[in-house]
């Protein structure tokens, strides 16, 4: 019986290698079909790997050109080659980056990175940038300081030119507390959470009150005023928590459902 | 046996991982959901859902009115209609400046907003996406004939929205609403100062003229916003007045006076002396003199 047993098993085992041992002597289908690099350019398919960030894009409002599309809202048929504009050729045209590309002899092993990096949106958004891409106008230089340095990247990004000086806009501390928070590259936290379709929640502390003085002045010409106002002073804190979805439906209880663009 | 038992669960283990990861790692590439998808910003104006960041201004805006009630066109506030529309206010091409040297607020150039997307995109000047404003950059206007300093039925924010300031019929909210006619000339003036808001605005009895001139000399907001927030809006004031004393004045007899039953000519009237009160106004506007009255905010 117990004989009878392991000859069955011996046929079973057998039977399955006849099928299935062909297709795994080599553990995946397509891994000895290389991708031809040959070209300068990037010639990786990355919405292979990457297929939640293609459908992401694919209902994008800006950005469409770089995939070839005849405008910011519409997509071309290149969507790898908007991956490499940002991933690949923004740090290349600033700051002369090598990424791996081609192929035998005449390849170019990648040095700051090898198929991709992380890129600060600024890279291809600052005055005068190689690109000619729209410039993220209406911003002070950050820190007040003409050579400031993100610290993620170690670069620089002209925020400001001759004559667009900013020095009135609201969301200047915005792009300041992004750029020395390390989580992304320089102000991306500051330019994703205003322009693309990531939740948001932000832990407000406003303060509480006006507070000033109101000292009678005899001498005051103002009729009838006779006080004197000043040490205007924004007194305590109330904390209120801001939640935005990807549509930009808000309250400040909780986030307003469907959250993310995958939850719904 | 226990090896075996252990290697084996240790197998299962590895491809447990590997089959989340196949599965889990491309997504998590990417930091945030959503983040390679951006707004479409291709037009002129405002297409960035600023409330997404603000969600507490923006509810703050919704509990002016109850929605039905701005639906039915019937919000006697027309600022409760700006509750999805903050580039209004925070994107204005209108830049009125105080002059000191006048004593009015005057027409300045305003500012450039970043708008657009690619070519024909503009890049911001004075600020990107939005700036502080002064509540009289609007409410100061002394007078806007169109064709003038600000053409701004034509600025692309205001194009088509004429009905948010000015009433009328416009679409609000995915319907097209009707809200009382306000006028075009002097509807919103904050005048009675003397600051130059209007024609007529001699602001000679103004009981606040010192503090909306201690407000724009205060740099903690822009202009006299201080002021004109501390009136208009829902925020908690504590304020330390210093009150003078006590009247003081002479009053001496004059038989000669021919007001009998009075015989006292009064003179030298002075207010002398302090008294520090601090005066404590909550949200709700109530208010007592030695502690905020609860709620004190809006938020609790």
């Amino acid at each position: 019986m117990k004989m009878s047993k392991l000859v069955l098993l011996a046929i079973a085992v057998i039977a399955i290698g006849i099928f299935a041992l062909p297709s795994t002597v080599s553990l995946f289908s397509g891994q000895h079909r290389w991708y031809n690099i040959s070209g300068t350019g990037n010639e990786i398919p990355c919405i292979k790997c990457h297929a939640d960030i293609y459908d992401e894009y694919l209902f994008t409002g800006v950005h469409g050109t770089l995939s070839g599309g005849s405008n910011s809202w519409t997509i071309g048929d290149e969507p790898n080659e908007a991956c490499g504009a940002c991933h690949r050729t923004a740090y290349e045209k600033k700051q002369g980056w090598t990424y791996g590309s081609g192929d035998g002899v005449d390849s170019t092993p990648g040095e700051e990175a090898h198929a991709a990096s992380t890129v600060a949106c600024m890279a291809c958004h600052e005055f005068n940038n190689a690109y000619g891409a729209p410039a993220a106008g209406g911003f002070s230089m950050p820190f007040n300081n003409s050579s400031y340095v993100d610290p993620v990247s170690g670069l620089h990004f002209d925020y400001t030119d001759g004559t667009h000086p900013g020095g009135h806009a609201a969301h200047q501390g915005f792009i300041e507390g992004a750029i020395n928070f390390s989580r992304m590259e320089d102000a991306n936290e500051a330019c994703l959470g205003c322009h693309t379709y990531i939740p948001v929640k932000i832990n407000w502390t406003h303060a509480r009150n006006l507070e000033f003085n109101a000292t009678y002045n005899a001498s005051l010409n103002l009729p009838p005023t006779h006080f004197d106002t000043s040490d205007y002073e924004a007194n305590g804190s109330v904390e209120v928590t801001s939640y935005g979805n990807y549509t930009g439906g808000a309250n400040t209880t909780a986030f307003p459902t469907p959250v993310a663009i995958w939850d719904s | 046996m226990k090896r075996g038992m252990n290697s084996g669960r240790l197998l299962l283990l590895a491809i447990a991982i590997v089959a989340v990861g196949v599965f889990a790692l491309p997504s998590t590439v990417s930091l945030f959901s959503g983040q390679h998808r951006w707004y479409n910003i291709s037009s002129n104006e405002n297409q960035i859902p600023c409330k997404k960041c603000h969600a507490d201004v923006y509810e703050e805006m919704m509990s002016m009115e109850p929605l039905s009630k701005k639906l039915a066109g019937k919000s006697s506030s027309p600022h409760s209609y700006m509750d999805e529309n903050c580039e209004l206010c925070h994107r204005t091409c209108f830049n009125m400046s105080y002059n000191p040297s006048t004593g009015k607020y005057e027409p300045s150039s305003g500012f450039i907003y970043a708008s657009g997307a690619g070519t024909g995109s503009v890049s911001g000047v004075e600020a990107h996406a939005a700036s502080t404003i002064e509540c009289m950059d609007c409410h100061g206007i002394s007078t806007d004939s169109g064709g003038g300093k600000w053409n701004h039925y034509g600025y692309e924010e205001y194009n088509g929205r004429c009905y948010l300031c000015h009433g009328g019929t416009g679409f609000y909210r995915g319907k097209d609403i009707t809200v009382p006619f306000r006028d075009y000339a002097d509807f919103i003036s904050a005048g009675g100062f003397g600051l130059g808001t209007t024609g007529t605005d001699t602001g000679e009895h103004a009981a606040h003229k010192a503090f909306v001139l201690d407000s724009i000399n205060d740099t903690k907001m822009e202009g006299s916003n201080e002021a004109c927030i501390a009136c208009h809006t829902s925020i908690p004031v504590k304020i330390r007045w210093t009150h003078g004393r006590s009247l003081e004045f002479n009053a001496s007899y004059d038989k000669g006076l021919v007001l009998p039953p009075t015989h006292f000519n009064t003179s030298k009237y002075e207010a002398n002396g302090t008294v520090n009160v601090t005066s404590y106004g909550n949200c709700t506007g109530a208010a007592n003199t030695t502690k905020f009255p609860e709620p004190v905010t809006v938020w609790g």
